[in-house]
Parts: structure tokens; C-alpha cells; sequence
């Protein structure tokens, strides 16, 4: 298994899983997408949410923390990435080194994503630890200032209030 | 006065000899709390000598003379007024104290599981382990490494054990500093400094009861090992050049070196050896203890050993008179305080038997703990002898109280659920098994706000209907099962 390939199956399923939410909610309009995985980078799945779906919260910190949002059936569509990120995992006894890479590889994929329009310019999207520990706080962070830009990243820390908004 | 600094001082660089202590001194990323210790060397040995104040509760009392002991009027500090009478301004700014615990809130310090109240020997809340019958001393839910601070240290507020064990059982750099640290000078009880008898036997006692506790860890033995190996060198090196040098010099260059690195301890001990009132106290042990006994109030200050019952007999204080306190039930504890004044009572264990509500599964300061290649899925499998279900999907190793919870709102709800599993059930949140199971992770609910309440919702439920550790247990394993079956 190689990074590349883990990516293309990624981006693969991120495909289809837009896809069901769309045909699930027709006239919906997807504000959010994330990779879930685990502090090990084994398992995967995702979690998506839509303006009309998060409702009035979606000025506030729900926006931003995927394990809250419901848009997440037909989760066998991550199967095959998951077994060859397991696979991918397995195969490094560096655990570390396992971790950097994989969460890079999730990366690219939703850059893709949202590069060929998969996902909206302007939707939210990350991979995440569903309980991260502090590497994988720090990974997410920057994944997000890179997939969603400066903005995005800061409204986000503010929402959920690592930073104090600026009242210049 | 000197002699006794000299005392502190050469215990301090016993601690700081080995290999390992200079190791940490030098790696930047996890010691920079150190080196910013270090940096106010200048500062401390320039500021001038705190000034207490004049209130008659905080006031220094009479400087202690030989006078005064030969007659028996001491009036100079018994160890109790130390406690009660006497805080001087701490001339360091460091935040660690001499426990290795670091301040955070007020005059608290976090000793992970608790808060450490220094002065007092007291931990403000109780105990998670309920103790060993065998042991009474550890069965006082307060009380700080079994009362015995000059041989043990608590390095999360859970469970005393030996300063050398601290060491070879540190799990990284900031810990084994910690360990260090406490071990260099350390006397919670009275928040001053321990006796050189101490830190110069300490080494022995502590290898002798260490190597009951690393069997079954090698990489430990080695370690504690290399420890005693080079601390018992390093002793024998600072003796020499304090013989044959003088003591002024080398205490001055040691407190350049390497007095901040304790924190307020030293500052209050140099404080008080500037004032000539210095107490002593230590973890008294054979001949060297004797000779430091007798050195101490001979420089014109009151002495109060601590020491083995077995001990008490061979060291005789001149002008001073033993007096052993009163044996614990059966008569396992070995440490009482003898005291020059005669004065019964002093520093008795306080001593409760039964402790009703006091419970707990407590597994240990000393579990494996993550470094850079720690795998849950691995420690789970490892530790409970279970692989993943097979048909479950996305499986992962999953805390039904979350370990950390997503930033934001989670966060706060996992400490304060967290807080109540370790001190009302004695479960380690993160590492205990109680709180691990294989659990899908993908699944919409599996770790969102809304479950994460519900989890903390119950353990609070508990909490306020005064449940047994068991009630606790049960409530994880059900939650631990729906987790399991969510889909």
C-alpha cells in the first residue's frame, strides 16, 4: 500500500460519501466535511453538515466540531480506505511516522476535494481525532489553516474559544 | 550556620550527579522551565535577604544560641513553630517547591491526582489509593509520602514511593526532574530543608528498598543502578573538596550553580541560615547521620532528626535528648521524630485506621505511559489480552469518558468527569482498563457533545448519591457496552 493509493481512495470515498449527503438532503448546501479517525490513524469515516441542517447553529462553535454534526450515514463507504490506512499502519513500526504521514495523506485528499469541486470553496473541512491528543490537536490545527485559510481558522478558534475575538 | 547550608547545598548536587540529572539539564524541550531557573542565579545570589514582617505571628523568633540548648530554654525554633510561626519571603521565584510539585493556585501546588499543600506535609484532598493495612502509615489519606519525606516522594499525589524508585521509574525527562528535585531537598513537613544526613544516606536506604520495586523492569534497574552509582561518587567528591577546600567557597559556587534549581526550599533554608535558625530534620540513618546530628548544634541551632527506631540509641546528640513517640499498632512503622526539646507530640503521624469512605482500584503511578510511539490499539490489546471484535466496525480503542474530548466545551467536561473517577473510584481515566473498551468510532454520537454529557452526567450522578467504587465500575461498563453497540 502506498500513500498515493491511500489517497486516491480517500478522495474516492470523499466523493461518494458528498454524494449520499446530497441525495439524502436534495437542496441542501454542505457547509462542512471531515475525515474521522483515531489517535492511531486506523479507523476512518466522515461527518458532513449543511447550513439548512445545522440551522441556527450554524453561526456558532457546531459549525466547527464535526463530532457534533449528524450528515453521516453509509459509513462503509470509507471501508476499503480504512482497511489500507490500517494496512498503511501495520506496515510502520513507527507509530510516529505513521501518524505524521497518514494525517497528510487525509489532507491531500480533501485538497483535492475541494480543488475539483467536490466540496464547496467555501465549506469547513478537516480531517480529525474524534479525542485527540495533543499531536493530533496540533496536526488538525494546522490542516485546517491550510484546507480552509487564515479566516476560516481563526473564526474557528474563537467559536470555540481558544482565541478571544478581536475587537479592533 | 555555614555548616548547615553546606548540608543542603551537598545534598542538592548528590541529586543533580548522575549522569541522567546532567542529561536533563541540558535537553532544551523538556527542561525550560530549568533553564529559566537557572537564568536567575544571578538575580537570587544578588537580591538581598528577605525582610519578614514585623507582625509578632510572622516575626523571626531569638536566634538560636548554644546557650540556650545547654539550658534547655530553646529559644530558637522547635519544629513545630517552624510550621506555625514562621514564613519567611522565599528569595526564589522559581514555581517549583521542594516536593517537585509546581504552584499553581495561590500557595497550592498540583501534585497531578491533588493539590499539595506545602508547610503542612497535607494533601488537600484524599488519597485515591486506600492504602496497605500492613503499612498503617499508608493509610492516612493526607499525609505526604507516609510522613517520611526524606525517603519518599509522591510524584502524582497517588502513591509514596522511594526517591530512587521516582527516579528509575520516571516516565520522561520532566518527571525524572521532578523526582530529582524532591529528592535533593526535600521536607514537606516543614517546608525547610532536610539534613545532610538525610541526602547522604538517603542513597543507601533508598537502593536497598528500590530493588524491591523495579523487579520485572530492567531498563529501571539499570537506571537506579547508574544513579546510586554515580551520586555515591559524587559524595565522596564533595566531602573531599569540602575538606580540604573549605566550606565558604564551595557554597557559594553551589549556590550559583544549582540553588535555584529547588525552588523555595532553598531560599527559605538559606533565608533561615542567614538568621542562624535553622531546623534541621532528616531521614537519619548510621554513623553519618550521628556525625551530622552532632555537627548541627554545634554551629548554635536546634536539631530534629527523624529516624529508624533502631537508630535512636546510636545517635546521641550532645545537650539534646532522644524522644520516640508513640509505636503504631502494630508496630511496622519504623520512623518516629526525636526531638531535642523532649516536647511529645511533635510531628506524630496522625494516624486514622479506618477510613470508611476511602476506596479505590488504584493501579499505580508507575503504568506505561505514551512517548512518541505509543498506540492505543496496542496498549488495549497489550494490557487487556483482547483484539478488536471482528465484524465491528471502524473499531478503535475507545474511552467511554473521553481521555482529552475535542477543544472547546469538551475539554472542561472531561476534566471535571475525570477528576471524579480518580478521586471517588480510584480509576485511572486514561490508562485504566475500566475505561477502555473496542468501541466503532465513526458512528454519528459515538463522541459528541451530547454523549460526552451523558457519560459525565452519570459519574456526577454517582458522585452526589455517594456511590461505592463498584457503582462506578458498573456505570462505565454499561456505558462501555453501549459505546461498543452504537451503530
Amino acid at each position: 500500500m502506498t500513500t498515493n493509493k491511500l489517497r486516491d481512495l480517500v478522495l474516492q470515498a470523499v466523493r461518494l460519501a458528498i454524494s449520499r449527503v446530497l441525495e439524502s438532503h436534495p437542496n441542501e448546501l454542505i457547509c462542512g466535511f471531515a475525515l474521522l479517525t483515531d489517535d492511531d490513524l486506523r479507523s476512518l469515516g466522515y461527518a458532513a453538515c449543511t447550513y439548512e441542517g445545522l440551522g441556527d447553529d450554524a453561526g456558532g462553535s457546531v459549525r466547527f466540531e464535526p463530532v457534533d454534526w449528524q450528515y453521516c450515514d453509509g459509513q462503509e463507504i470509507f471501508d476499503e480506505a480504512r482497511a489500507a490506512l490500517a494496512e498503511l499502519a501495520d506496515s510502520n513500526p513507527d507509530h510516529r511516522d505513521h501518524v505524521d504521514k497518514a494525517f497528510v495523506v487525509l489532507v491531500a485528499a480533501l485538497e483535492m476535494a475541494k480543488a475539483e469541486g467536490t466540496l464547496p470553496h467555501e465549506s469547513y473541512c478537516t480531517p480529525i481525532s474524534t479525542d485527540p491528543n495533543e499531536h493530533l490537536d496540533e496536526l488538525e490545527d494546522q490542516a485546517i489553516l491550510r484546507l480552509n485559510g487564515p479566516a476560516v481558522h481563526k473564526a474557528r478558534r474563537i467559536a470555540i474559544g481558544i482565541d478571544l475575538p478581536d475587537h479592533r | 550556620m555555614l555548616a548547615r547550608l553546606i548540608a543542603t547545598v551537598a545534598a542538592l548536587l548528590l541529586a543533580c550527579a548522575s549522569p541522567q540529572a546532567q542529561a536533563h539539564v541540558r535537553a532544551p524541550e523538556r527542561v525550560s522551565v530549568s533553564f529559566v531557573d537557572l537564568a536567575r542565579a544571578d538575580a537570587l545570589e544578588n537580591t538581598p535577604p528577605a525582610k519578614s514582617e514585623t507582625n509578632p505571628k510572622t516575626a523571626p523568633p531569638a536566634r538560636a544560641t548554644s546557650e540556650n540548648l545547654a539550658s534547655g530554654k530553646n529559644a530558637a525554633l522547635s519544629h513545630w513553630r517552624v510550621c506555625k510561626n514562621w514564613s519567611p519571603e522565599p528569595k526564589c521565584t522559581s514555581t517549583f517547591g521542594v516536593t517537585g510539585y509546581q504552584k499553581e493556585a495561590g500557595n497550592l501546588y498540583q501534585a497531578v491526582a491533588r493539590f499539595y499543600r506545602p508547610g503542612t506535609g497535607r494533601f488537600l484532598s484524599q488519597d485515591p489509593w486506600e492504602g496497605d493495612v500492613k503499612n498503617p502509615a499508608s493509610l492516612n489519606p493526607y499525609i505526604y509520602g507516609y510522613g517520611n519525606p526524606g525517603s519518599f516522594i509522591d510524584p502524582d499525589g497517588r502513591c509514596p514511593i522511594p526517591s530512587l524508585c521516582a527516579y528509575g521509574f520516571a516516565r520522561n525527562d520532566e518527571e525524572r526532574l521532578g523526582a530529582l528535585r524532591s529528592f535533593a531537598n526535600s521536607d514537606p513537613t516543614t517546608g525547610r530543608v532536610v539534613g545532610v544526613g538525610a541526602r547522604l544516606a538517603g542513597p543507601v536506604i533508598a537502593a536497598n528498598t528500590a530493588r524491591l520495586a523495579i523487579e520485572g523492569d530492567p531498563a529501571a534497574r539499570t537506571r537506579v543502578s547508574e544513579f546510586v552509582g554515580a551520586a555515591g561518587e559524587f559524595i565522596k567528591q564533595r566531602l573531599t573538596t569540602l575538606a580540604t577546600q573549605g566550606a565558604a567557597e564551595l557554597v557559594r559556587q553551589d549556590v550559583v550553580t544549582l540553588g535555584t534549581g529547588i525552588g523555595e526550599s532553598y531560599a527559605e533554608a538559606e533565608t533561615a541560615g542567614d538568621r542562624g535558625d535553622y531546623v534541621g530534620q532528616g531521614m537519619a540513618g548510621f554513623d553519618t547521620a550521628a556525625q551530622v546530628a552532632a555537627a548541627v548544634p554545634a554551629a548554635g541551632a536546634p536539631v530534629l532528626l527523624r529516624m529508624g527506631r533502631g537508630n535512636v540509641a546510636r545517635v546521641q546528640v550532645p545537650g539534646t535528648k532522644p524522644t520516640q513517640l508513640a509505636e503504631a499498632p502494630d508496630g511496622s512503622v519504623g520512623v518516629r521524630f526525636y526531638d531535642v526539646d523532649g516536647e511529645a507530640g511533635i510531628g506524630q503521624i496522625e494516624h486514622p485506621l479506618a477510613q470508611p469512605s476511602r476506596h479505590g482500584d488504584f493501579h499505580g503511578p508507575w503504568r506505561e505511559v505514551p512517548d512518541d510511539n505509543f498506540s492505543w490499539k496496542a496498549y488495549l490489546e497489550r494490557e487487556s489480552g483482547s483484539t478488536a471484535p471482528a465484524g465491528m466496525p471502524d473499531p478503535h480503542a475507545h474511552h467511554v469518558l473521553q481521555k482529552r474530548g475535542r477543544p472547546g466545551v469538551q475539554r472542561d467536561l472531561v476534566l471535571e468527569g475525570q477528576d471524579l473517577l480518580q478521586r471517588r473510584a480510584g480509576i485511572d481515566p486514561v490508562y485504566g482498563l475500566e475505561n477502555l473498551v473496542w468501541a466503532p468510532n465513526r458512528v454519528a454520537g459515538q463522541h459528541s457533545t451530547e454523549t460526552l454529557r451523558r457519560v459525565v452526567g452519570k459519574v456526577r450522578e454517582l458522585d452526589s448519591a455517594n456511590a461505592t467504587p463498584q457503582d462506578f465500575l458498573k456505570a462505565l461498563e454499561v456505558l462501555g457496552k453501549e459505546a461498543a453497540d452504537r451503530r
